[in-house]
Protein backbone atom coordinates (compact mmCIF):
# COMPACT_ATOMS: atom_id res chain seq x y z
CA UNK A 1 0.00 0.00 0.00
CA UNK A 2 1.16 3.45 -0.83
CA UNK A 3 0.96 6.97 0.47
CA UNK A 4 -1.78 8.04 2.78
CA UNK A 5 -3.28 4.65 3.39
CA UNK A 6 -6.31 5.15 1.15
CA UNK A 7 -9.39 2.94 1.02
CA UNK A 8 -9.92 3.52 4.75
CA UNK A 9 -12.51 6.27 4.27
CA UNK A 10 -11.96 10.00 4.07
CA UNK A 11 -8.87 11.48 5.65
CA UNK A 12 -8.32 14.76 7.45
CA UNK A 13 -6.12 17.35 5.71
CA UNK A 14 -4.09 19.60 8.00
CA UNK A 15 -2.07 22.61 6.85
CA UNK A 16 0.44 23.25 9.63
CA UNK A 17 2.05 26.67 9.04
CA UNK A 18 2.41 25.57 5.41
CA UNK A 19 4.40 28.13 3.43
CA UNK A 20 5.70 28.57 -0.09
CA UNK A 21 8.20 31.16 -1.22
CA UNK A 22 9.43 31.09 -4.80
CA UNK A 23 13.11 31.88 -5.35
CA UNK A 24 13.74 35.51 -6.27
CA UNK A 25 10.41 36.75 -4.93
CA UNK A 26 10.19 38.86 -1.81
CA UNK A 27 6.57 38.11 -0.90
CA UNK A 28 5.62 34.51 -0.13
CA UNK A 29 3.06 32.84 -2.41
CA UNK A 30 1.58 31.25 0.68
CA UNK A 31 2.35 32.48 4.17
CA UNK A 32 2.26 29.99 7.04
CA UNK A 33 -1.23 28.68 6.35
CA UNK A 34 -3.00 26.97 9.22
CA UNK A 35 -6.08 25.14 8.04
CA UNK A 36 -7.87 21.94 9.00
CA UNK A 37 -10.25 20.18 6.65
CA UNK A 38 -12.15 17.57 8.67
CA UNK A 39 -12.68 14.14 7.08
CA UNK A 40 -15.42 14.12 4.47
CA UNK A 41 -15.85 17.90 4.32
CA UNK A 42 -15.49 20.23 1.35
CA UNK A 43 -13.26 23.24 1.93
CA UNK A 44 -13.43 25.95 -0.73
CA UNK A 45 -10.24 27.95 -1.16
CA UNK A 46 -11.28 31.29 -2.58
CA UNK A 47 -9.65 34.63 -3.12
CA UNK A 48 -8.33 37.05 -5.71
CA UNK A 49 -5.59 35.92 -8.09
CA UNK A 50 -2.26 36.16 -6.34
CA UNK A 51 -3.77 34.92 -3.11
CA UNK A 52 -1.96 31.60 -3.35
CA UNK A 53 -5.01 29.36 -3.49
CA UNK A 54 -3.73 27.20 -6.35
CA UNK A 55 -0.33 27.10 -4.65
CA UNK A 56 -2.02 25.83 -1.49
CA UNK A 57 -3.76 23.12 -3.53
CA UNK A 58 -0.69 21.90 -5.39
CA UNK A 59 1.35 21.82 -2.18
CA UNK A 60 -0.93 19.00 -1.05
CA UNK A 61 0.04 16.65 -3.90
CA UNK A 62 3.59 17.98 -4.05
CA UNK A 63 3.29 19.39 -7.54
CA UNK A 64 4.64 22.38 -5.62
CA UNK A 65 7.10 21.66 -2.83
CA UNK A 66 6.68 23.20 0.62
CA UNK A 67 9.19 25.88 1.64
CA UNK A 68 8.19 25.72 5.29
CA UNK A 69 5.73 24.09 7.63
CA UNK A 70 3.98 20.81 6.91
CA UNK A 71 0.83 19.29 5.50
CA UNK A 72 -0.60 16.08 6.91
CA UNK A 73 -3.17 13.81 5.29
CA UNK A 74 -4.77 11.32 7.65
CA UNK A 75 -1.98 12.07 10.12
CA UNK A 76 0.88 11.35 7.67
CA UNK A 77 3.22 14.16 6.70
CA UNK A 78 3.33 14.52 2.92
CA UNK A 79 7.07 15.19 3.25
CA UNK A 80 7.52 11.54 4.12
CA UNK A 81 5.54 10.15 1.20
CA UNK A 82 7.15 9.74 -2.20
CA UNK A 83 5.36 12.19 -4.58
CA UNK A 84 4.25 9.60 -7.15
CA UNK A 85 2.73 7.38 -4.45
CA UNK A 86 1.16 10.42 -2.77
CA UNK A 87 -0.50 11.62 -5.99
CA UNK A 88 -1.94 8.19 -6.75
CA UNK A 89 -3.84 8.44 -3.46
CA UNK A 90 -5.23 11.90 -4.24
CA UNK A 91 -7.94 12.51 -6.83
CA UNK A 92 -7.04 15.51 -8.96
CA UNK A 93 -9.51 17.45 -11.11
CA UNK A 94 -8.52 20.51 -13.12
CA UNK A 95 -10.13 23.15 -15.27
CA UNK A 96 -10.56 22.21 -18.96
CA UNK A 97 -10.73 18.65 -17.51
CA UNK A 98 -7.20 17.74 -18.65
CA UNK A 99 -8.69 14.68 -20.33
CA UNK A 100 -6.27 12.89 -22.64
CA UNK A 101 -7.70 13.52 -26.12
CA UNK A 102 -6.06 10.44 -27.63
CA UNK A 103 -7.72 8.07 -25.16
CA UNK A 104 -11.32 6.96 -25.07
CA UNK A 105 -13.43 7.82 -22.04
CA UNK A 106 -12.85 4.31 -20.66
CA UNK A 107 -9.09 4.55 -21.25
CA UNK A 108 -8.96 7.95 -19.53
CA UNK A 109 -10.74 6.65 -16.45
CA UNK A 110 -8.83 3.38 -16.32
CA UNK A 111 -5.33 4.79 -16.87
CA UNK A 112 -4.30 4.70 -13.23
CA UNK A 113 -5.90 1.28 -12.51
CA UNK A 114 -4.06 -0.11 -15.54
CA UNK A 115 -0.76 1.41 -14.40
CA UNK A 116 -1.39 -0.14 -10.98
CA UNK A 117 -1.94 -3.49 -12.78
CA UNK A 118 -5.53 -4.07 -11.80
CA UNK A 119 -7.07 -7.09 -13.51
CA UNK A 120 -8.88 -6.38 -16.77
CA UNK A 121 -12.16 -7.40 -15.22
CA UNK A 122 -11.80 -5.22 -12.12
CA UNK A 123 -10.78 -2.30 -14.30
CA UNK A 124 -13.76 -2.71 -16.63
CA UNK A 125 -16.19 -3.04 -13.72
CA UNK A 126 -14.75 0.07 -12.08
CA UNK A 127 -15.15 2.12 -15.27
CA UNK A 128 -18.81 1.10 -15.56
CA UNK A 129 -19.42 1.83 -11.88
CA UNK A 130 -17.81 5.28 -12.12
CA UNK A 131 -19.59 6.30 -15.32
CA UNK A 132 -22.87 5.47 -13.64
CA UNK A 133 -21.82 7.32 -10.48
CA UNK A 134 -21.18 10.54 -12.40
CA UNK A 135 -24.42 10.25 -14.35
CA UNK A 136 -23.05 9.04 -17.68
CA UNK A 137 -25.26 6.00 -18.06
CA UNK A 138 -25.81 3.70 -19.73
CA UNK A 139 -22.03 3.54 -19.49
CA UNK A 140 -21.67 1.62 -22.75
CA UNK A 141 -22.76 4.65 -24.74
CA UNK A 142 -19.90 6.75 -23.42
CA UNK A 143 -17.01 4.39 -22.70
CA UNK A 144 -15.72 4.22 -26.27
CA UNK A 145 -16.11 7.88 -27.17
CA UNK A 146 -13.22 10.28 -27.37
CA UNK A 147 -13.26 13.45 -25.24
CA UNK A 148 -13.86 15.65 -28.32
CA UNK A 149 -17.14 13.81 -28.79
CA UNK A 150 -18.48 14.96 -25.40
CA UNK A 151 -20.01 18.23 -24.23
CA UNK A 152 -18.13 20.35 -21.69
CA UNK A 153 -20.26 19.09 -18.82
CA UNK A 154 -19.83 15.47 -19.89
CA UNK A 155 -16.07 15.98 -20.14
CA UNK A 156 -15.94 17.32 -16.60
CA UNK A 157 -17.96 14.32 -15.36
CA UNK A 158 -15.35 12.05 -16.94
CA UNK A 159 -12.64 14.14 -15.27
CA UNK A 160 -14.30 13.57 -11.90
CA UNK A 161 -14.76 9.85 -12.60
CA UNK A 162 -11.08 9.57 -13.53
CA UNK A 163 -10.06 11.30 -10.29
CA UNK A 164 -12.11 8.75 -8.35
CA UNK A 165 -10.72 5.74 -10.25
CA UNK A 166 -8.70 4.17 -7.44
CA UNK A 167 -11.00 5.47 -4.67
CA UNK A 168 -8.61 8.00 -3.11
CA UNK A 169 -9.42 9.33 0.37
CA UNK A 170 -8.84 12.93 -0.72
CA UNK A 171 -9.83 15.03 -3.75
CA UNK A 172 -8.22 18.22 -5.04
CA UNK A 173 -10.18 20.30 -7.53
CA UNK A 174 -8.63 23.31 -9.26
CA UNK A 175 -11.33 25.58 -10.75
CA UNK A 176 -13.17 22.43 -11.86
CA UNK A 177 -16.21 24.19 -13.28
CA UNK A 178 -14.47 27.36 -14.46
CA UNK A 179 -14.60 26.59 -18.17
CA UNK A 180 -18.30 25.67 -18.27
CA UNK A 181 -21.18 27.88 -19.35
CA UNK A 182 -23.26 29.25 -16.43
CA UNK A 183 -26.15 26.81 -16.80
CA UNK A 184 -23.92 23.74 -17.09
CA UNK A 185 -21.78 25.02 -14.22
CA UNK A 186 -24.83 25.35 -12.01
CA UNK A 187 -25.93 21.79 -12.85
CA UNK A 188 -22.45 20.38 -12.29
CA UNK A 189 -22.03 22.15 -8.95
CA UNK A 190 -25.27 20.72 -7.62
CA UNK A 191 -24.57 17.28 -9.05
CA UNK A 192 -21.13 17.25 -7.49
CA UNK A 193 -22.65 18.09 -4.11
CA UNK A 194 -25.06 15.15 -4.46
CA UNK A 195 -22.19 12.91 -5.52
CA UNK A 196 -20.08 14.12 -2.62
CA UNK A 197 -22.88 13.33 -0.17
CA UNK A 198 -22.49 9.70 -1.31
CA UNK A 199 -18.73 9.37 -1.50
CA UNK A 200 -17.69 11.75 1.33
CA UNK A 201 -14.16 12.40 0.05
CA UNK A 202 -12.31 15.12 1.91
CA UNK A 203 -12.22 17.75 -0.81
CA UNK A 204 -10.25 20.94 -1.38
CA UNK A 205 -11.73 23.03 -4.16
CA UNK A 206 -10.08 26.15 -5.54
CA UNK A 207 -12.28 28.82 -7.07
CA UNK A 208 -12.14 32.55 -7.72
CA UNK A 209 -15.94 32.67 -7.66
CA UNK A 210 -17.24 33.52 -4.20
CA UNK A 211 -20.73 32.24 -5.06
CA UNK A 212 -19.27 28.88 -6.02
CA UNK A 213 -17.32 28.79 -2.76
CA UNK A 214 -20.47 29.60 -0.74
CA UNK A 215 -22.45 26.92 -2.57
CA UNK A 216 -19.83 24.18 -2.52
CA UNK A 217 -17.92 24.66 0.71
CA UNK A 218 -18.84 23.23 4.08
CA UNK A 219 -16.30 25.86 5.06
CA UNK A 220 -14.60 28.48 2.97
CA UNK A 221 -11.06 29.72 3.37
CA UNK A 222 -10.49 33.19 1.97
CA UNK A 223 -6.90 33.89 0.97
CA UNK A 224 -5.65 37.37 0.16
CA UNK A 225 -2.55 38.92 -1.41
CA UNK A 226 0.63 37.61 0.09
CA UNK A 227 -0.91 34.22 0.73
CA UNK A 228 -2.41 35.05 4.11
CA UNK A 229 -5.62 33.53 5.38
CA UNK A 230 -8.21 36.28 5.76
CA UNK A 231 -10.97 34.12 7.19
CA UNK A 232 -11.87 30.45 7.53
CA UNK A 233 -15.40 29.61 8.57
CA UNK A 234 -18.74 28.31 7.39
CA UNK A 235 -20.30 30.27 4.51
CA UNK A 236 -23.04 31.50 6.86
CA UNK A 237 -20.54 32.78 9.43
CA UNK A 238 -18.38 34.48 6.78
CA UNK A 239 -21.41 36.24 5.30
CA UNK A 240 -22.87 37.16 8.70
CA UNK A 241 -19.68 38.53 10.20
CA UNK A 242 -16.80 39.10 7.79
CA UNK A 243 -13.52 39.22 9.68
CA UNK A 244 -12.23 42.30 7.89
CA UNK A 245 -13.04 44.98 5.33
CA UNK A 246 -11.21 42.86 2.79
CA UNK A 247 -13.49 39.88 3.39
CA UNK A 248 -16.58 42.12 3.40
CA UNK A 249 -15.60 43.61 0.04
CA UNK A 250 -14.65 40.23 -1.36
CA UNK A 251 -17.92 38.49 -0.50
CA UNK A 252 -19.80 41.51 -1.84
CA UNK A 253 -22.21 44.18 -0.66
CA UNK A 254 -25.07 41.75 -1.28
CA UNK A 255 -23.81 39.33 1.36
CA UNK A 256 -27.06 39.53 3.28
CA UNK A 257 -28.88 38.27 0.19
CA UNK A 258 -26.27 35.54 -0.31
CA UNK A 259 -26.76 34.54 3.30
CA UNK A 260 -30.52 34.34 2.79
CA UNK A 261 -29.90 32.08 -0.20
CA UNK A 262 -28.16 29.57 2.07
CA UNK A 263 -31.33 28.82 4.02
CA UNK A 264 -34.87 27.79 3.19
CA UNK A 265 -38.24 28.64 4.68
CA UNK A 266 -38.03 25.34 6.55
CA UNK A 267 -35.03 26.69 8.49
CA UNK A 268 -37.02 29.55 10.06
CA UNK A 269 -38.97 29.08 13.29
CA UNK A 270 -42.52 28.40 12.09
CA UNK A 271 -45.32 30.82 12.89
CA UNK A 272 -48.80 29.34 13.02
CA UNK A 273 -51.59 30.72 10.87
CA UNK A 274 -54.23 32.32 13.17
CA UNK A 275 -57.70 32.06 11.72
CA UNK A 276 -58.03 32.78 8.02
CA UNK A 277 -54.67 33.29 6.29
CA UNK A 278 -53.79 36.77 4.97
CA UNK A 279 -53.78 37.29 1.18
CA UNK A 280 -50.04 36.72 0.86
CA UNK A 281 -48.15 34.75 -1.78
CA UNK A 282 -47.57 31.04 -1.05
CA UNK A 283 -44.26 29.19 -1.47
CA UNK A 284 -43.07 25.63 -0.69
CA UNK A 285 -40.94 25.07 2.41
CA UNK A 286 -37.91 24.25 0.21
CA UNK A 287 -37.86 27.80 -1.20
CA UNK A 288 -34.65 29.60 -0.24
CA UNK A 289 -35.07 32.79 1.78
CA UNK A 290 -33.68 34.99 -0.97
CA UNK A 291 -36.40 33.83 -3.35
CA UNK A 292 -38.95 34.17 -0.56
CA UNK A 293 -37.91 37.79 -0.02
CA UNK A 294 -38.20 38.44 -3.75
CA UNK A 295 -41.74 37.02 -3.71
CA UNK A 296 -42.71 39.25 -0.79
CA UNK A 297 -41.24 42.34 -2.45
CA UNK A 298 -42.93 41.54 -5.74
CA UNK A 299 -46.32 41.08 -4.07
CA UNK A 300 -45.92 44.14 -1.83
CA UNK A 301 -47.08 41.99 1.08
CA UNK A 302 -45.86 41.83 4.67
CA UNK A 303 -44.94 38.15 4.48
CA UNK A 304 -45.73 34.87 2.78
CA UNK A 305 -47.47 31.59 3.43
CA UNK A 306 -45.60 28.31 3.52
CA UNK A 307 -47.28 25.38 1.82
CA UNK A 308 -46.94 22.85 -0.95
CA UNK A 309 -50.45 23.36 -2.30
CA UNK A 310 -53.46 22.79 -0.09
CA UNK A 311 -53.76 24.60 3.22
CA UNK A 312 -50.67 26.63 4.25
CA UNK A 313 -48.68 25.01 7.04
CA UNK A 314 -47.45 28.30 8.46
CA UNK A 315 -46.40 31.82 7.61
CA UNK A 316 -43.20 33.86 7.50
CA UNK A 317 -43.32 37.58 8.03
CA UNK A 318 -41.21 40.16 6.24
CA UNK A 319 -39.82 41.04 9.64
CA UNK A 320 -38.59 37.44 10.14
CA UNK A 321 -36.94 37.50 6.72
CA UNK A 322 -35.27 40.82 7.57
CA UNK A 323 -33.87 39.40 10.80
CA UNK A 324 -32.61 36.29 9.00
CA UNK A 325 -30.64 38.43 6.61
CA UNK A 326 -29.11 40.79 9.15
CA UNK A 327 -25.33 40.77 9.27
CA UNK A 328 -23.21 41.87 12.16
CA UNK A 329 -21.75 44.90 10.49
CA UNK A 330 -24.44 46.42 8.36
CA UNK A 331 -22.71 49.78 8.66
CA UNK A 332 -19.54 48.71 6.85
CA UNK B 1 26.65 -31.33 -87.73
CA UNK B 2 24.35 -28.59 -86.59
CA UNK B 3 24.88 -24.93 -87.31
CA UNK B 4 26.69 -22.97 -84.58
CA UNK B 5 24.54 -20.50 -82.65
CA UNK B 6 24.53 -17.03 -84.13
CA UNK B 7 27.17 -14.71 -82.76
CA UNK B 8 24.63 -11.92 -82.41
CA UNK B 9 21.59 -13.16 -80.40
CA UNK B 10 18.21 -12.80 -81.98
CA UNK B 11 16.60 -9.84 -80.22
CA UNK B 12 13.50 -10.10 -82.40
CA UNK B 13 12.04 -7.30 -84.38
CA UNK B 14 11.91 -3.92 -82.58
CA UNK B 15 8.39 -2.56 -82.34
CA UNK B 16 7.17 0.43 -84.25
CA UNK B 17 7.37 2.51 -81.05
CA UNK B 18 11.00 1.60 -80.37
CA UNK B 19 11.97 2.26 -84.00
CA UNK B 20 10.30 5.68 -83.87
CA UNK B 21 11.79 6.38 -80.38
CA UNK B 22 8.34 7.18 -78.97
CA UNK B 23 8.13 8.89 -75.56
CA UNK B 24 7.18 5.65 -73.77
CA UNK B 25 7.23 2.17 -75.31
CA UNK B 26 5.28 -0.20 -73.07
CA UNK B 27 6.47 -3.35 -74.86
CA UNK B 28 10.10 -2.44 -74.31
CA UNK B 29 9.43 -1.46 -70.70
CA UNK B 30 7.77 -4.81 -69.98
CA UNK B 31 10.55 -6.67 -71.77
CA UNK B 32 13.20 -4.95 -69.67
CA UNK B 33 11.20 -4.97 -66.41
CA UNK B 34 12.96 -7.91 -64.82
CA UNK B 35 16.43 -6.93 -66.09
CA UNK B 36 16.48 -3.19 -65.41
CA UNK B 37 13.48 -1.76 -63.65
CA UNK B 38 12.53 -4.32 -60.99
CA UNK B 39 16.05 -4.56 -59.51
CA UNK B 40 16.42 -0.75 -59.61
CA UNK B 41 13.06 -0.28 -57.90
CA UNK B 42 13.91 -2.78 -55.15
CA UNK B 43 17.29 -1.13 -54.55
CA UNK B 44 15.56 2.24 -54.47
CA UNK B 45 13.13 1.06 -51.81
CA UNK B 46 15.93 -0.50 -49.76
CA UNK B 47 18.04 2.66 -49.83
CA UNK B 48 14.99 4.74 -48.83
CA UNK B 49 13.81 2.47 -46.02
CA UNK B 50 17.25 2.27 -44.42
CA UNK B 51 17.76 6.05 -44.64
CA UNK B 52 14.33 6.94 -43.22
CA UNK B 53 14.52 4.29 -40.48
CA UNK B 54 17.98 5.31 -39.30
CA UNK B 55 17.08 9.00 -39.60
CA UNK B 56 13.91 8.44 -37.60
CA UNK B 57 15.71 6.68 -34.75
CA UNK B 58 18.39 9.40 -34.56
CA UNK B 59 15.88 12.25 -34.82
CA UNK B 60 13.59 10.61 -32.24
CA UNK B 61 16.39 10.25 -29.70
CA UNK B 62 17.55 13.81 -30.41
CA UNK B 63 14.00 15.13 -29.99
CA UNK B 64 13.60 13.28 -26.67
CA UNK B 65 16.86 14.86 -25.48
CA UNK B 66 15.77 18.31 -26.65
CA UNK B 67 12.37 17.84 -24.99
CA UNK B 68 13.94 16.83 -21.69
CA UNK B 69 16.86 19.30 -21.76
CA UNK B 70 15.59 22.42 -23.48
CA UNK B 71 19.02 23.97 -24.01
CA UNK B 72 20.02 21.15 -26.38
CA UNK B 73 17.27 22.01 -28.87
CA UNK B 74 19.22 24.91 -30.41
CA UNK B 75 22.52 23.10 -31.04
CA UNK B 76 20.83 19.91 -32.31
CA UNK B 77 18.61 21.93 -34.63
CA UNK B 78 21.66 23.83 -35.87
CA UNK B 79 23.56 20.67 -36.80
CA UNK B 80 20.49 19.19 -38.51
CA UNK B 81 19.94 22.42 -40.44
CA UNK B 82 23.58 22.46 -41.58
CA UNK B 83 23.27 18.91 -42.94
CA UNK B 84 20.00 19.86 -44.61
CA UNK B 85 21.35 22.84 -46.56
CA UNK B 86 24.45 21.10 -47.95
CA UNK B 87 23.96 20.39 -51.69
CA UNK B 88 23.72 16.59 -52.13
CA UNK B 89 26.48 16.35 -54.74
CA UNK B 90 28.81 18.42 -52.58
CA UNK B 91 28.09 16.16 -49.62
CA UNK B 92 28.88 13.08 -51.72
CA UNK B 93 32.14 14.72 -52.78
CA UNK B 94 33.02 15.35 -49.15
CA UNK B 95 32.22 11.80 -48.09
CA UNK B 96 33.73 9.77 -50.95
CA UNK B 97 37.35 10.27 -49.80
CA UNK B 98 36.33 8.96 -46.38
CA UNK B 99 33.91 6.16 -47.12
CA UNK B 100 34.47 5.49 -50.85
CA UNK B 101 31.94 4.84 -53.59
CA UNK B 102 29.80 2.76 -51.28
CA UNK B 103 26.27 2.34 -50.01
CA UNK B 104 27.54 3.73 -46.72
CA UNK B 105 28.40 7.05 -48.37
CA UNK B 106 24.94 7.27 -49.86
CA UNK B 107 23.17 6.34 -46.61
CA UNK B 108 25.14 8.84 -44.53
CA UNK B 109 24.13 11.61 -46.88
CA UNK B 110 20.49 10.49 -47.09
CA UNK B 111 20.16 10.19 -43.33
CA UNK B 112 21.65 13.67 -42.99
CA UNK B 113 18.84 15.11 -45.07
CA UNK B 114 16.09 13.45 -43.02
CA UNK B 115 17.19 14.76 -39.64
CA UNK B 116 16.04 18.38 -39.69
CA UNK B 117 12.42 17.79 -40.68
CA UNK B 118 12.01 14.72 -38.46
CA UNK B 119 13.66 16.35 -35.45
CA UNK B 120 11.57 19.51 -35.73
CA UNK B 121 8.31 17.66 -36.25
CA UNK B 122 8.81 15.22 -33.39
CA UNK B 123 9.91 17.97 -31.00
CA UNK B 124 7.00 20.21 -32.00
CA UNK B 125 4.60 17.31 -31.50
CA UNK B 126 5.94 16.67 -28.01
CA UNK B 127 5.88 20.35 -27.06
CA UNK B 128 2.38 20.96 -28.40
CA UNK B 129 0.73 18.57 -25.94
CA UNK B 130 -1.83 20.72 -24.08
CA UNK B 131 -0.44 21.76 -20.68
CA UNK B 132 -3.68 20.63 -19.02
CA UNK B 133 -3.16 17.06 -20.25
CA UNK B 134 0.44 16.99 -19.03
CA UNK B 135 -0.58 18.54 -15.70
CA UNK B 136 -3.39 16.04 -15.26
CA UNK B 137 -0.95 13.21 -15.92
CA UNK B 138 1.57 14.46 -13.38
CA UNK B 139 -1.19 15.21 -10.87
CA UNK B 140 -2.66 11.70 -11.05
CA UNK B 141 0.72 10.23 -10.19
CA UNK B 142 2.31 9.24 -13.49
CA UNK B 143 6.09 9.06 -13.54
CA UNK B 144 8.03 11.18 -16.00
CA UNK B 145 8.45 8.14 -18.30
CA UNK B 146 4.73 7.34 -18.11
CA UNK B 147 3.83 10.92 -19.03
CA UNK B 148 6.19 10.66 -22.01
CA UNK B 149 5.14 7.25 -23.34
CA UNK B 150 1.46 7.29 -22.49
CA UNK B 151 0.59 10.92 -23.12
CA UNK B 152 3.19 12.99 -24.94
CA UNK B 153 4.40 10.54 -27.58
CA UNK B 154 0.94 9.19 -28.54
CA UNK B 155 -0.32 12.76 -28.86
CA UNK B 156 2.69 13.65 -31.04
CA UNK B 157 1.91 10.86 -33.54
CA UNK B 158 0.14 13.12 -36.08
CA UNK B 159 3.15 15.47 -36.15
CA UNK B 160 5.55 12.51 -36.36
CA UNK B 161 3.63 10.96 -39.27
CA UNK B 162 3.60 14.36 -40.97
CA UNK B 163 7.39 14.51 -40.69
CA UNK B 164 7.80 10.96 -42.02
CA UNK B 165 5.65 11.76 -45.06
CA UNK B 166 7.75 14.76 -46.03
CA UNK B 167 11.04 13.00 -45.35
CA UNK B 168 10.14 9.81 -47.21
CA UNK B 169 9.12 11.67 -50.34
CA UNK B 170 12.27 13.78 -50.10
CA UNK B 171 14.45 10.68 -49.69
CA UNK B 172 12.86 8.83 -52.62
CA UNK B 173 13.69 11.85 -54.74
CA UNK B 174 17.24 12.14 -53.39
CA UNK B 175 18.04 8.45 -53.90
CA UNK B 176 17.99 9.07 -57.68
CA UNK B 177 21.05 11.32 -57.19
CA UNK B 178 22.84 8.47 -55.41
CA UNK B 179 23.52 6.98 -58.86
CA UNK B 180 26.47 9.37 -59.07
CA UNK B 181 28.09 7.32 -56.31
CA UNK B 182 26.79 3.77 -56.68
CA UNK B 183 25.14 1.83 -59.49
CA UNK B 184 21.86 1.30 -57.68
CA UNK B 185 18.32 2.62 -57.50
CA UNK B 186 16.15 4.20 -60.16
CA UNK B 187 18.72 6.97 -60.60
CA UNK B 188 21.02 4.48 -62.27
CA UNK B 189 18.87 3.86 -65.40
CA UNK B 190 18.10 7.58 -65.51
CA UNK B 191 21.80 8.48 -65.52
CA UNK B 192 22.50 5.91 -68.23
CA UNK B 193 19.53 7.10 -70.28
CA UNK B 194 20.92 10.62 -70.25
CA UNK B 195 23.74 9.39 -72.50
CA UNK B 196 21.38 7.83 -75.06
CA UNK B 197 18.75 9.34 -77.32
CA UNK B 198 16.26 6.59 -76.41
CA UNK B 199 13.61 8.14 -74.14
CA UNK B 200 11.62 5.22 -72.72
CA UNK B 201 14.22 4.20 -70.13
CA UNK B 202 14.44 7.77 -68.86
CA UNK B 203 10.67 8.30 -68.74
CA UNK B 204 9.98 4.90 -67.16
CA UNK B 205 12.55 5.31 -64.38
CA UNK B 206 11.37 8.79 -63.52
CA UNK B 207 7.73 7.69 -63.51
CA UNK B 208 8.53 4.76 -61.21
CA UNK B 209 10.24 7.10 -58.73
CA UNK B 210 7.19 9.38 -58.73
CA UNK B 211 4.77 6.48 -58.28
CA UNK B 212 6.90 5.12 -55.45
CA UNK B 213 6.78 8.49 -53.69
CA UNK B 214 3.01 8.70 -54.06
CA UNK B 215 2.55 5.15 -52.77
CA UNK B 216 4.79 5.77 -49.75
CA UNK B 217 2.95 8.97 -48.94
CA UNK B 218 -0.40 7.20 -49.17
CA UNK B 219 0.86 4.40 -46.93
CA UNK B 220 1.80 6.91 -44.24
CA UNK B 221 -1.60 8.59 -44.48
CA UNK B 222 -3.24 5.21 -43.87
CA UNK B 223 -0.87 4.41 -41.02
CA UNK B 224 -1.70 7.77 -39.44
CA UNK B 225 -5.42 7.06 -39.61
CA UNK B 226 -4.95 3.66 -38.03
CA UNK B 227 -2.82 5.02 -35.20
CA UNK B 228 -4.87 8.13 -34.42
CA UNK B 229 -8.58 7.40 -34.63
CA UNK B 230 -9.02 10.17 -32.04
CA UNK B 231 -7.66 12.84 -34.38
CA UNK B 232 -10.65 12.43 -36.69
CA UNK B 233 -13.26 11.88 -33.99
CA UNK B 234 -15.47 14.93 -33.82
CA UNK B 235 -18.52 15.77 -31.83
CA UNK B 236 -21.40 13.51 -32.59
CA UNK B 237 -23.76 14.97 -30.00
Amino acid sequence: MTGTGGRAGPAEIVFDRAGKRYPGQTAPALDALDLVVPPGEICALVGPSGGGKTTALTLVNRMTELSSGDIRIGGHSIREIEPIALRRDIGYVIQQTGLFPHMSVAANISLLPRILKWSARATRDRVTELLELVGLSPAGDFADRFPTQLSGGQQQRVGIARALAVDPPVMLMDEPFGALDPITRDTMQREFLRLHARIRKTTLIVTHDVDEAILMGDRIAILRDGGTLAQHDTPDAVLRSPASDFVARFVGADRSLKRLALRTLADLPPAAVDGSPPRWPTAPAATDLRQALALVLAAGSDGLLVGDGGAPSGLVTLDALRRAGTTSDADR
Amino acid sequence: MSAPPPVIPDYGEPSECVRANGPFCLDWFLHEWSDIFAPALVQHIELTVVAVAVGFVLAFLAALAAHRYRWTAGPIGGIAAFLYILPPLALFELLVPLTGLTVLTVEIALVGYTLLVLFRNILTGLRDVPPAARRAGVGMGLTRAQVLWRIEIPMAVPAIIGGLRVVTVLTISLVTVAAFVIDAGLGSPILKALQSPFTTQFVASGALAILLALAADGAFVLLGRLLTPWARARRVA
